[in-house]
């Protein structure tokens, strides 16, 4: 087979064409397939453009601007509330020993809500002592105002009279 | 390949359609929507896949035109759509390949050239045609995906090998050696069914 021939019969399969109703019923398809992509379509994403055609239709450009700064205020505070909280989820993760106590120290503080009397939760061990040089007096409390007031000096002003 | 008339009316009507007017968008879909047919059915060659993806392709090109700048004609940015959308279909597809149920489209037997080249005394009429042209879309299912799309474009779309290359983003030189290799492909092919 030639050149020739090989291209004949290439160019004969450009009319391989369907019937010409085809194509109107392939715009029908489109259309209908275009409403279907939009009710497809993330809530996050129509909510968006529900907002946006909101301030367009009402000409509050200058309010569209306070309305992009409050989100991305609000949406700061939260990321940086999460973090934070997340930040001390991970601290208290770092320690176990302290991840092990505080809850049960919180049980143990729901478990005695009905007592009227308050416990001490830490015993006098647990409190820091003062050394035995401040008990035997070596050291005397030191006042700031170590000098004699100004007050008490006699006046020059005074002195002749 | 494309005239500077029709070159105008497609940016206008991209124009209209990047500002929201749907209607523009379908008679560019009227316009490109036979040949852009006939491009995917020649790869595919099944009519089921290719009106899926005409679907697929249109679809695209509207959700993407907002972003079209005109660097390239239109004519060549849905082709490249078309090509790139049609190759990945095949690709997924892989070895599973149908041949419309039609080999030859009855269009086809009615077309002025077809009458012609049968009633010729060539060796093609002596070789039935019909069951020729059977053989030949069986051959183009046996080319790589690359080489179908050139052969596709180039011997039945008759596009110059300067749009091909914009279209598959590739040299000139490229689209003269695939489709040197190509017709050598079919050829042999054909040559067998022959012999």
């Amino acid at each position: 087979m030639t050149d020739e021939q090989l291209s004949a019969l290439l160019r004969i399969k450009r009319f391989e064409q369907p019937a010409p109703q085809y194509f109107d019923r392939l715009l029908q398809d489109i259309h209908r397939r275009q409403r279907a992509e939009l009710l497809r379509r993330p809530l996050w994403k129509i909510a968006a453009e529900r907002v946006q055609t909101f301030f367009s239709e009402h000409s509050m450009g200058h309010l569209s601007y306070a309305g992009a700064l409050a989100t991305v205020l609000v949406i700061g505070l939260t990321s940086i509330g999460l973090l934070t909280s997340g930040g001390s989820l991970e601290r208290t993760s770092a320690h176990p020993q302290l991840a092990a106590i505080v809850p049960a120290a919180a049980s143990e503080k729901m478990l005695n809500l009905a007592q009227t009397k308050p416990e001490h939760v830490l015993g006098p061990q647990s409190l820091p002592t003062a050394p035995a040089s401040y008990e035997s007096g070596y050291h005397q409390p030191r006042y700031i105002i170590d000098t004699r007031p100004a007050s008490y000096d006699p006046s020059s002003a005074f002195k002749g009279l | 390949m494309q005239d500077d008339l029709s070159r105008k009316q497609d940016d206008e009507l991209i124009s209209r359609t990047q500002a929201g007017d749907a209607a523009a968008f379908d008679e560019l879909i009227v316009k490109y929507s036979p040949r852009l047919y006939g491009l995917v059915y020649n790869m595919t060659s099944n009519h089921e896949d290719t009106n899926d993806l005409m679907q697929d392709i249109w679809s695209k090109a509207y959700r993407s035109i907002a972003g079209f700048r005109g660097k390239s004609s239109f004519y060549t940015w849905i082709h490249s759509i078309g090509v790139n959308m049609t190759i990945n279909f095949l690709k997924k597809r892989g070895r599973r390949h149908t041949l419309s149920l039609d080999d030859i489209d009855s269009n086809v037997q009615n077309d002025k050239e077809f009458i012609e080249l049968t009633a010729s005394s060539t060796p093609v009429r002596e070789a039935d045609l019909s069951e020729l042209q059977k053989r030949l879309n069986e051959a183009m299912q046996k080319l790589s995906h690359d080489h179908r799309a050139v052969v596709t474009m180039f011997d039945i779309q008759g596009m110059p090998h300067a749009d091909i290359a914009k279209i598959l983003g590739i040299s000139e030189g490229t689209v003269r050696s695939r489709l040197f290799y190509a017709h050598r492909q079919l050829q042999n092919f054909l040559t067998e069914f022959h012999s």
